[in-house]
């Protein structure tokens, strides 16, 4: 294998590719049809599954969030989960308790892993990957992420001030950036703060092709930020367009941005969940290839919306469950 | 597109100190001077009132930028001989505290961050005596001496006192401290960050007590003949309020309650606490006591927006002077010598006056103003011929004419009534309800252009108006016909109408992507501004011309504490504009009155302006309005009392019924 190939692909294709040992399934029970796609396509080849039940602070309204939680939990106990894998967490959970839960997920998963993020908060899992990265135990990580049919108008709310994600915010000598980057999504929540940081350069990850409605949406994103702050210079080449699903591309698009890690950088991943877990790799990649820390900035929501989105989509009656390998065999292939 | 002079909104934190020099304006000062003196204080303000841009007086590097023009200082001499240095609790990653498990019961992670918050603010305290000191005007003219044997003397007293715990004894320098400060809060970042499972022991076992490090400092500074002995040391601890917000695992940890004991009555050094809206009353306890702070014995209160609302009810226009100021000063900052912006002397000679409502009603009312009447089919026909007539040379007058008769009937009561100077009040009242009417009828929007309506509109907040500016001046850039794309001045009223509206409805929409409950304050506005509207518009009588506010008693909302703080919230935000007001109630019970930020009164087609009397309603009826748009848990549907009555002589029975 080229050492620059990441594999990746819809599940279902990556999966026969990847032949061995069962597979320990990491996902979340969330209010989302979507979280329960990842368990549904890979029960016959699993050994273990734990479910995270990651409570905002603030549930509102209670009632419906748990009615919903009770549907989405007997869907997964239906699909092979114990119920005693089914952990309660908070979303502002401290990193200790992240780091307990995944050491026990560990103990019956084997070394094979899947973590699923499609319902998984950025806070979650961008720590839980780089303990999951960290573990010798773990062999081969794969991340999936099923897509919905519909997304809600409103997401999210209630964001805590900006700050770096758990574990992203390794101490380093200068408080400027030379490079900040940008996912652009639906909500810029509180991201105006993040240009206090006043870094040199600032260039925004787009995701294409976004499809109607997402394109107003992405814009709109943008002219927010664009109407709260100056213009930096903002030049057609700070916006660089990914397609939304290929997180390889994005990595690339990170080294080159940043010289492979050699311009400071701090990463804001507001846009697709994909668009995140390459931002995740980067920062890991560079603190590994002992760089910069690279800082990575987020307003956490602290309150999701019930129905954020609805149903799976689907592709030839299969759901559309994009997959990601981190690691094979012990090799990590996001590196500098 | 020309470059706008109003694109860079946040000037208090973003721009940079050389900039902030031309642009910043000197209105406020006068009103803040606690600020500059000794004592602590609480500044107190939404979002765009000003607060940053004055505390940024505070930096050290806008006191060199101003020196470095030669330009005055804005503070009167006598009270500038201060030093100030900060802490902002959101970038300092104070929040970080939440990340790493507490331990119940033994206050650890107050301890701990009591410790990181006096390292942050004692290195800048050494930070701003540098920066000053590098600069020979300042340190000449404040008395610095930051060199040879003093600051020998000031590092060995520093470093050999006790308060450090021997942490900082190995320093010989002033780097030295600097550095091994330094270390010591990238070693509390490497724990909160989990690069390291346990805090570092030799810092946890140098812990400090909250406050006393920084006294230490200062002493120091001063007994080494450093810094003068009457220079005030002055410290800001902004975004004090997302204390509140972090997140203790296992502990209740009380964060607040740290920086509330370094505001002892020990005179030492002052701090400043920025806080957004009414958060901080919530919680004044000390740490390690039982105490509570009080306001005028342990810190005073300034409040930016009661001292902007206070002044304009007292007339002194404060806020209009101040909104002047902010916008002369951004005009001509990058005007060419000689253009209509340098010479522009006030905001209405870029954005005109306001149309008088006659006017206004006459360019609304079109070329048919007979239409905007709605002349009851009942009336006499003389009554319908006077209004008739009147609408073609005042549709104003004739609307209210209208309003005038279905109120009092058409018993004819002298000429035109409702002109009688003796009825302005009745009149003035429901001018700005007509207007919306008659564009209503006229399908037309109420015009928002010229200075007194840009100034209403913006709601006494300074970055609402600067906002309203930056789209007026796009707008009238994109329609500019010059060659250089500048807007053409005045700005034309129907171009400064799509400014506002596009303003108004982009405030409107970022309110669920701005902090705290968003989305449910965003439902609020949505639910007040719906309700308002429908009452307004319904109203043909204007008996109640003031239905675009709420009215709640003070008592009923203290007994519903979770939905008086919501409001409050919603109020800190700057999404609602709370007043205490006389109650037209037998009761005489104190009531406060809630109004939408007049910005968003565009979108819902209400009057921005307030008039007597706002919407009564009980706390019961409110929350039942807020559990229907969701924000708070759906209420069980009230009790049906059970009544005897003669046609229902058992009423248990009864409620047995199907429709039950």
């Amino acid at each position: 294998m080229n050492r620059d190939y990441r594999p990746w692909g819809p599940l279902e294709w990556l999966l026969p590719k990847l032949q061995g040992d069962p597979w320990g399934l990491l996902g979340v029970l969330g209010t989302e049809d979507r979280c329960t796609a990842a368990l549904d396509v890979m029960a016959p080849q699993l050994r273990a599954s734990r479910f995270l039940k990651i409570l905002d602070p603030h549930l509102s309204p209670i009632a419906a969030f748990n009615a919903r939680f009770d549907e989405i939990q007997g869907r997964l106990i239906a699909g092979g989960t114990n119920a005693a894998d089914i952990r309660t967490v908070d979303l502002l959970q401290d990193i200790d308790t992240m780091e307990e839960e995944l050491a026990a997920f560990l103990e019956t998963s084997g070394p094979r892993v899947v973590l699923d993020i499609t319902s998984m908060p950025k806070r979650w899992f961008f720590p839980l990957i780089r303990f999951l990265l960290a573990s010798p135990a773990v062999e081969t990580l794969i991340v999936t992420y099923t897509s919905a049919q519909f997304y809600s108008e409103q997401l999210s709310s209630d964001p805590a001030a900006l700050g770096p994600l758990p574990t992203f915010d390794e101490p380093r000598l200068s408080e400027r950036y030379d490079e900040l980057v940008v996912g652009v999504g639906f909500a810029p929540l509180g991201l105006k703060d993040l240009f206090e940081t006043d870094p040199g350069k600032i260039r925004y990850l787009f995701p294409f092709p976004p499809g109607p409605p997402n394109f107003f949406r992405n814009w709109h994103f943008l002219r927010t930020l664009e109407s709260e702050v100056e213009n930096r210079n903002l030049q057609v080449e700070d916006r660089w367009q990914i397609h939304m699903y290929d997180v390889p591309s994005a990595f690339e698009a990170l080294c080159r941005v940043t010289r492979n890690g050699e311009r400071s950088c701090a990463l804001a991943p507001f846009g697709p969940k994909t668009f995140s877990l390459a931002m995740c790799m980067f920062a890991l990649a560079a603190n590994k290839a002992g760089k910069e820390p690279v800082h990575v900035y987020y307003t956490q929501p602290r309150r999701y919306a019930l129905d954020y989105t609805s149903g799976i989509r689907e592709h030839a009656g299969v759901p559309d469950i994009k997959a990601y390998c981190l690691r094979i065999a012990g090799r990590d292939l996001y590196e500098l | 597109m020309a470059r706008n002079p109003f694109q860079q909104l946040y000037v208090g934190e973003k721009v940079d100190p050389d900039e902030f020099v031309e642009i910043f304006s000197h209105k406020l000062v006068p009103y803040a001077m606690p600020l500059f003196q000794p004592g602590h204080v609480i500044l107190s303000g939404v979002q765009g009132s000003g607060k940053s841009m004055l505390c940024k007086l505070l930096q050290p590097e806008v006191r060199l930028a101003y020196a470095s023009i030669s330009e005055p200082f804005p503070i009167p001499k006598e009270s500038s001989r201060f030093i100030g240095a900060g802490i902002n609790i959101t970038t300092a990653r104070c929040i970080e505290f939440g990340n790493r498990r507490a331990e119940a019961g033994d206050s650890t992670q107050e301890l701990m961050f009591g410790d990181f918050f006096n390292y942050v603010v004692a290195l800048d305290i050494i930070r701003s005596v540098r920066t000053l000191s590098a600069d020979t005007s300042i340190s000449s003219e404040l008395g610095i001496k930051l060199e040879g044997e003093r600051l020998s003397r000031f590092v060995h007293s520093v470093a050999e006192s006790d308060v450090w715990e021997g942490y900082l004894k190995p320093s010989v320098d002033l780097g030295d401290l600097e550095r091994r400060m330094w270390e010591r809060l990238a070693r509390y970042r490497r724990f909160m960050n989990g690069n390291d499972r346990a805090l570092d022991p030799t810092v946890a076992s140098s812990k400090t007590s909250a406050g006393e490090p920084m006294k230490i400092l200062v002493n120091a500074f001063k007994s080494s003949g450093v810094v003068p002995s009457d220079v005030e040391f002055y410290v800001l601890v902004d975004q004090y309020e997302e204390l509140e917000k972090i997140k203790s695992n296992g502990a209740d940890a009380d964060y607040r309650s740290v920086v509330n004991k370094v505001i002892s009555r020990d005179p030492t050094l002052s701090y400043r606490l920025g806080t957004r809206g009414h958060g901080w009353r919530n919680h004044l306890n000390v740490f390690g006591s039982h105490g509570h702070l009080e306001q005028d014995r342990d810190y005073k209160l300034i409040e930016i927006d009661a001292i902007l609302r206070g002044q304009e009810v007292r007339t002194t226009s404060v806020y209009p002077d101040f909104a002047n100021d902010v916008f002369l000063r951004r005009l001509k900052y990058s005007a060419s010598p000689g253009s209509a912006r340098a010479k522009a002397g006030r905001i209405s000679d870029a954005l005109g006056r306001s149309p008088s409502p006659k006017d206004e009603a006459t360019q609304l009312a079109g070329d048919d103003p007979a239409a905007v009447l709605r002349i009851d089919p009942s009336w006499p026909a003389e009554i319908a011929v006077e209004l008739r007539e009147l609408a073609k040379e005042d549709p104003l007058s004739a609307k209210l004419g209208e309003v005038w008769y279905r109120q009092k009937g058409t018993e004819k009561d002298g000429e035109r009534p409702w002109d009688d100077r003796r009825k302005q009040y009745w009149r003035k009242e429901r001018i700005e309800l007509a207007l919306l009417h008659i564009g209503s009828i006229r399908k037309q929007r109420a015009i928002y252009s010229g200075e007194e309506n840009i100034l209403g509109l913006s709601g006494n907040n300074i970055l609402i108006f600067l906002s309203l500016c930056q789209h007026i001046w796009d707008y009238a850039s994109q329609a500019s016909s010059r060659n250089d794309r500048q807007p053409e001045l005045p700005i034309a009223p129907s171009i400064q109408t799509i400014g506002v509206i596009q303003t108004a409805r982009t405030w409107l929409d970022r309110i669920p992507s701005d902090y705290g409950r968003s989305d449910d304050r965003y439902k609020l506005i949505q639910l007040l501004g719906e309700k308002f509207s429908t009452a307004l518009h319904g109203d043909l009588k204007m008996s109640n011309p003031g239905q675009n506010g709420l009215s709640l008693s003070i008592e009923e909302l203290r007994e519903n504490a979770e939905v008086f703080r919501f409001l409050v919230e919603a109020v800190d935000y700057g999404n609602l504009v709370m007043v205490e007001h006389a109650t037209r109630n037998k009761d005489r019970k104190r009531r406060y009155k809630f109004y939408l930020n007049p910005l968003y009164c565009p979108v819902y087609r209400i009057p921005y302006q307030r008039s007597k009397e706002p919407m009564y309603v009980s706390i019961d009826r409110l929350k039942e309005w807020l559990s229907v748009a969701g924000i708070i848990e759906r209420l069980e549907p009230p009790t049906i009392r059970r009544t005897a009555k003669p046609d229902a002589p058992m009423p248990l029975l009864e409620m047995m019924s199907p429709k039950h």
